[in-house]
């Protein structure tokens, strides 16, 4: 049987590389991602699962991150805004302004991109279905659903 | 971020979980059970959970698995919201779980948990009741089987240290559902009132979540049925005497949207089923 307990030194497979660090079983997978990795675009928002902001892939699917132990994520691929650089969901958020204060912004490319991975032909419903799992609190939603949907088109 | 230190299990199969967690009951250390942790970490965050140790229940391969057997459909309690509602042999009930939280969340929210958890809410349960599934349960001695009506009131009666290994559906390709879930302020949040009312040959199952401080279910004969006069307030007196009042609604509120979706569901019926 696996077993943590206080400090462990681990090895975490994210973004295509894997990481030694240091971790406590207590500590979340969005802490250990932004204070011992430095990966900071998962953002810190409502730490409950509500908002979005800290939203990264597990093994492919979008999870909040602030809800997942930094442990479950051992032998895991984690994949993070950061490791999304020059997708089509990155750049269409780029070229749409699918952002105002730009704190959502990484959960909303990470979600968008596991949704187009996943549903390539998306319809509105499943788009907003996927996507509701993203708050924006500046109500930036228009330019934001541009984005997908131009992200959507791009990848055809 | 979380505030407290824990200890992390993952056992590997239901005798190392059962035993570990009679140990920690013996030694008086609070351990809790762990699948999608979409509810203990909140809860130990807040401070309203105070575990020492973790029992990921993950580690057990049989919990993660979902398959359709016969007549029957076995859904391990590990398995997603998300995978739950996507699989073709539950297709009906896919408008239901499809309503539970947001889509990222049930990526990593249990169907065991959201039934077995704390919160009052465990929606997932209604069509299961409502479809006559079945529960089995882990516990000292290995798995048990029960039909899942005789074992949840209120919430999942569980022995100390027992926990649910996964459930047995009955398949059925066709459901005639009526799902419809109120939430005071955006849809992922926990409802006001959620609705799901099911039509079987011979009787009417109807299910609300987030009406009282449980889930509360009634299966009302077709006969029964027939001879009310006025069955909207019929229905609406099985359940009125338990609204519940919080900061998401009144009691007049709730009582007032249980009486619009009786209605509405009823509209439905007259149509379909009667």
């Amino acid at each position: 049987m696996i077993s943590y307990s206080g400090y462990n030194s681990v090895e975490l497979f994210v973004n295509g590389e894997n990481w030694e660090v240091i971790i406590k079983p207590s500590e979340t997978l969005l802490s250990i991602l932004r204070d011992k990795i430095g990966l900071t675009g998962p953002k810190v928002g409502c730490e409950n699962g509500d908002c979005g902001a800290c939203t990264v892939l597990l093994d492919g699917q979008p999870v909040k991150s602030c809800l997942v132990l930094g442990v479950e994520a051992i032998g895991k691929s984690v994949v993070t805004v950061e490791g999304l650089h020059k997708t089509e969901a990155q750049k269409a958020f780029v070229e749409e302004g699918g952002f105002q204060c730009g704190y959502c912004t990484a959960g909303f490319i990470v979600n968008t991109y596991a949704l187009l991975e996943e549903i390539p032909d998306a319809n509105v419903s499943e788009k907003v279905e996927w996507l509701s799992s993203n708050l924006c609190r500046c109500t930036g939603y228009e330019n934001i659903q541009k984005a997908v949907d131009s992200a959507q088109r791009m990848k055809k | 971020m979380i505030s407290i230190d824990f200890d992390y299990y993952k056992p590997e199969n239901i005798n190392e979980a059962y035993d570990l967690m009679r140990r920690f009951k013996t030694e008086k250390t609070n351990a809790v059970y762990y699948a999608g942790g979409t509810e203990v970490v909140s809860f130990i965050r807040k401070g309203t959970l105070k575990a020492k140790a973790v029992i990921d229940l993950k580690g057990i391969p049989e919990m993660s698995k979902m398959y359709a057997e016969g007549e029957w459909v076995f859904v391990g309690a590990n398995v997603s919201l998300s995978k739950v509602a996507d699989f073709k042999p539950l297709e009906p009930m896919k408008a239901i779980f499809n309503k539970i939280a947001d889509r990222t969340i049930r990526n990593s929210l249990t169907i065991g948990g959201n039934i077995c958890g704390k919160l009052a809410y465990r929606e997932a349960v209604l069509p299961l009741l409502a479809s006559e599934a079945h529960v089995l349960i882990a516990g000292a001695e290995g798995l048990s089987e029960k039909k899942l009506s005789e074992c949840f009131d209120k919430m999942l009666k569980l022995s100390e240290g027992e926990f649910v290994y996964g459930f047995k559906i009955p398949r059925r390709d066709k459901m005639s559902i009526y799902s419809r879930r109120i939430e005071s302020d955006i849809p992922i949040d926990y409802p006001v009132i959620h609705l799901v009312g099911i039509w079987e040959e011979n009787r009417l199952f109807v299910g609300l979540s987030g009406f009282a401080g449980f889930p509360l279910y009634k299966w009302i004969d077709k006969e029964q049925f027939a001879q009310w006069e006025q069955p909207k307030e019929n229905l609406v007196k099985e359940f009125a005497s338990l609204a519940k009042k919080d900061d998401r609604s009144g009691k007049e509120y709730r009582l007032h949207l249980l009486d619009y979706l009786i209605e509405d569901m009823l509209g439905g019926l007259e149509h379909d089923q009667l």
